[in-house]
This record gives structure tokens, sequence and C-alpha cells, in this order.
């Protein structure tokens, strides 16, 4: 149950018409996740509580999927190449 | 004839010994500062003597078995940096004994992807860039990259303009990298790869989100 109440699902599309998923698990297994078509790669990223920037790292070849360490409030993905960001969200473009 | 009593007198040759030292040790200093913050140690360890955090250690372990690769086939590649900052490759075997590769960054790892999907098609270097900092302001900027056997030479070119060589590191016929810097003069901006006859295979632009 803790797991379940944990998990955060999010579910993103990267411009082309079908659906893409992030998700995210607990700690210490903070995974962002996620399948892309129309771009080489996306940027898993930590922020803090207020939004800030902590960590950031590339991810290539969809799909993919960063685990990060660190425990911060927020985890998600953001589209270097439009400047799109989705932090503890769920998405559909 | 001054600077012959000078040159000859136990005080100067000391005083000059000590300069000459200081000066190696200098160089020495600069050398390794250089070679700790721009290439990885051209090493492989076994995951267990990787110098990590037993934490790191412990999510490493936990996110190989997740990804199907058995924790006990993982050695750390390239090593670089300690803690947060450190940037490896990390290169384990699932169950058939099939490679798979994740790049580490202090603060989180890619997951254990083999090589059919490590790699873009035709591209012979994988990668992934590590940033640590706020948005548009980095304070950290790191790359973590695999090269093919068809590279000869990778080098790492820095915000400066200048470049340099990244020394590989050889295992399961693949070559790894690894460069972090927290000063942006030497962020890493271009990555190439060439072959053995020195042609370029490819190029690889850092993104600066």
């Amino acid at each position: 149950m803790g797991v379940v109440l944990m998990e955060h699902r999010v579910r993103v599309l990267l411009a082309t018409g079908r659906p893409h998923r992030l998700q995210f698990t607990k700690y210490p297994d903070e995974i962002v996740y996620a399948s892309w078509d129309t771009y080489s790669s996306f940027l898993a990223i930590a922020t803090t509580a207020a939004g800030s920037w902590r960590d950031q790292a590339t991810v290539y070849n969809s799909p993919n999927g960063y685990r990060f360490f660190i425990f911060t409030d927020k985890y998600g993905c953001y589209n270097h190449h439009t400047g799109t960001m989705w932090v503890n969200c769920e998405h559909f473009e | 004839m001054k600077d012959r009593s000078l040159l000859t007198s136990p005080i100067a040759r000391t005083a000059l010994v000590l300069l000459l030292g200081a000066a190696g040790a200098g160089a020495v200093a600069l050398f390794h500062a250089r070679s700790t913050n721009a290439s990885a140690r051209p090493a492989v360890v076994a995951l267990s003597k990787a110098e990590l955090p037993p934490s790191m250690q412990a999510a490493i372990r936990a996110g190989a078995s997740a990804d199907g690769v058995d924790p006990d086939s993982v050695v750390e590649v390239g090593g670089l940096g300690a803690g947060d900052t450190s940037r490896a490759a990390l290169v384990g075997k699932d169950r058939s004994g099939v490679v798979r590769v994740s790049f580490l960054q202090g603060f989180g790892m890619t997951l254990f992807q083999p090589l059919g999907h490590l790699f873009q098609p035709g591209e012979p270097l994988a990668f992934s860039e590590g940033f640590s900092g706020p948005q548009h302001e980095p304070v950290r900027i790191g790359v973590v990259g695999a090269a093919r056997a068809s590279v000869d030479r990778v080098t790492i070119e820095l915000a400066d303009a200048s470049v340099i060589d990244a020394p590989l590191a050889t295992s399961s016929g693949l070559s790894f990298f690894a460069y972090a810097d927290d000063s942006p003069a030497d962020f890493p901006t271009v990555v190439r790869a060439y072959g053995r006859s020195g042609v370029l295979l490819q190029t690889h632009e850092i993104p600066r989100p």
C-alpha cells in the first residue's frame, strides 16, 4: 500500500499524437521514465519544493528512464528542445 | 662571482632545491586537478570496490536488479569524482549474459540498457550529461559516454574553446569516458569521436538547458 501511495504516474505526449509515459516511483528508486519519438532526448530533473532545479540528466533513446538517488520533493521531465517542463503532474500535449 | 658564490653556498642550494620542489609539486597538483576534473580514471573495478558511498552502491545494486542485471556482475568503468559528484559508466550483464550499460552521475543513473538500445542507430557514441544547480545557471556539468569499437579517440571541447583528449577505459568491447567540471570555462560543450584513420565519426553538442 505504501508503495502505491507514493507512486506518481504521469502521461506525457511529446507532440506526436501518441501517449508518452512518465512514471515516478518512491525513494530510493525515484525513476523518471518516458517514451518519445519526436525528439532525440529528454531531461530528467529533480527540483526543490519551490521548483528550483537541483540536478538534471539527459536521457537518450526512447523509451528510457533515469533513476535519481537523491531525495527531493519533485521529479519530472523537461523537454529541452521546446522548453516544456512537467513536474509531479499529469500532462498530455 | 657573486652569482657563483650564491649558487655554491649551502643555503642557496637548499633554497634552490626547495624552489624546484615547490614548482614540481605545483605542476603535479595542476596536472592532478586537471586530470581529476577532465577525465575518468582508466580503470575497471567491481562495484563493491568502487569509491562510492555504501548507500549509492546499494541503490546501484537495487537498480541493476530492477533492470534485470545481476548486481554482482556490475563493474564501474572510468570512475571520476566522489559521492554526489561521481561520474562513471556501469557495465553489467543480464541473466542471458547480455551486456547492459548505465551512466552514473552522483545524483542518479540511467537505466541499464542493452547495447542495441544504448546507441542510437548508426552512431558510435552514447551519452548522458549531468547538470547540477539552477536552470540556466549550472554549477557543475559532466558527461559520461560509451564508444563503440570503431572509435579510436574521443575529444571534449570545453567552454573556453580548448580541446582535451578523453582517456578511454575499456570493458566488454566498448570504450568509456567521463568528464565533469564546476568551472564555467571548463564546462564541456562538444564531444567528438574519431576513427583509427583519424576520420571524424560523430560530433555531439552538449545541450545547455
